[in-house]
């Protein structure tokens, strides 16, 4: 099967800093896979560069086989792309709005993701809870019907309880054959939902495997692998 | 389900229905949920679930039916070598751990008709 995603030879500085370089991997339909990599390793300008958010990057990014910035906007769904904090707006209003910009966006499925998570969408962006902001950005990102989706930190700062409720719905809302791409600072609560790990490290991907793999074959856990590839260097 | 994160996720869903076939939770014959149902159940990735299914189905212990899902095998010798294996597998197991402490064979059939005795006599609270 042709990949959702493809980059090569990503790279990218800001001010004279080499922040990626040489960045290549391809993700296929289907794949949840995690990016992993210590603060300030590059992985949120790297989902930022694939959504189009930043432009001055080098290499090529292909979604769903395309290069074109404005096909591959429609081809991608993120949860960075609402903030949410700022407005009084009802979440169901929002979500209508939302609809004229993204050409995929099912409202239908949003009001089924939002009754899936027990989310009023009569509820007043301001009024959300960090929980609630954070399903409803998931809500918003799931809504939109495309091949690829970018998940920056979509679990971070909420009990496992929240946690596994969003992964729960991530699982069931995802479309037949789209990719997950997403970086989470807290490994062990995503390692039961992701099948493969890249590990972003010295401004490119350094390891590139399945998570079942580094059980299987290092008796490793995913956490204990990642953090393997820091103390290679103490 | 609380997973080990050292072991497989795959290997444990495959023990998972294993232990609901051999405690009959799962009769034969039962369908399984379809593939996305497991992976929200248990909250692991498609993929995953698909891995330990498809490798149920090679051992026989599932049966796929085209477009009508996954379903628990009749063959009664099937689940009988099936509680066989993994009782088999558990004992070697405790085995070898014992075997590392040096006992002799005799005492850890000694060790283990006394832990059942002690498991049976003395109600926990």
């Amino acid at each position: 099967m042709t990949p959702n995603l493809e980059l090569t030879d990503i790279a990218f500085r800001r001010h004279q800093q080499v922040i990626l370089d040489s960045v290549n991997f391809a993700v296929s339909p289907n794949q949840i896979v995690a990016l992993l990599g210590a603060n300030g390793a590059g992985k949120t300008t790297l989902l930022r560069i694939i959504a189009g958010v930043i432009p001055d990057f080098t290499g090529t990014v292909h979604v769903s086989e395309q290069t074109d910035p404005i096909a591959i906007k429609a081809a991608i769904s993120t949860n960075f792309d609402h903030d949410l904090r700022h407005s009084h707006q009802r979440l169901l209003k929002y979500a209508q709005a939302t609809r004229v910009l993204w050409p995929h966006f099912d409202l239908a499925q949003f009001e089924t993701i939002c009754e899936f998570f027990e989310l009023s969408t009569a509820k007043h962006l301001d009024e959300l809870s960090k929980g609630q902001r954070k399903q409803a950005q998931l809500a918003l990102c799931l809504a939109n019907r495309v091949p690829l989706y970018l998940l920056d930190e979509p679990f971070d700062g909420l009990d496992l309880m929240h946690q596994t409720q969003l992964q729960k719905g991530l699982l069931q809302f995802l479309p037949e054959n789209a990719s997950v791409l997403l970086t989470d600072h807290h490994v062990e609560s995503i390692a039961n939902l992701i099948d493969r790990v890249m590990i972003l490290h010295h401004h490119t991907i350094q390891a590139d495997t399945s998570a079942d793999q580094i059980r299987e074959q290092r008796g490793q856990s995913i956490s204990e692998y990642f953090q393997s590839f820091y103390q290679k260097e103490d | 389900m609380k997973f080990d994160d050292r072991i497989p996720i795959y290997y444990q869903i495959k023990q998972y229905f294993y232990q609901q076939i051999i405690t009959q939770q799962l009769q034969p014959g039962d369908k399984l949920p379809g593939v996305r149902q497991l992976a929200v159940d248990l909250t692991v990735n498609v993929n995953t679930i698909q891995r330990a299914l498809q490798e149920l189905i090679t051992e026989g212990v599932l049966f796929s039916k085209r477009g009508l899902g996954n379903f628990v095998t009749t063959d009664h010798d099937t689940i009988k070598q099936l509680k066989h294996r993994v009782v088999s597998g558990q004992v070697a197991w405790y085995y070898h751990q014992l075997e590392k402490l040096g006992l002799s064979p005799a005492s850890m059939q000694q060790a283990l008709a006394d832990y059942i005795e002690e498991e049976n006599h003395d109600p926990k609270s």
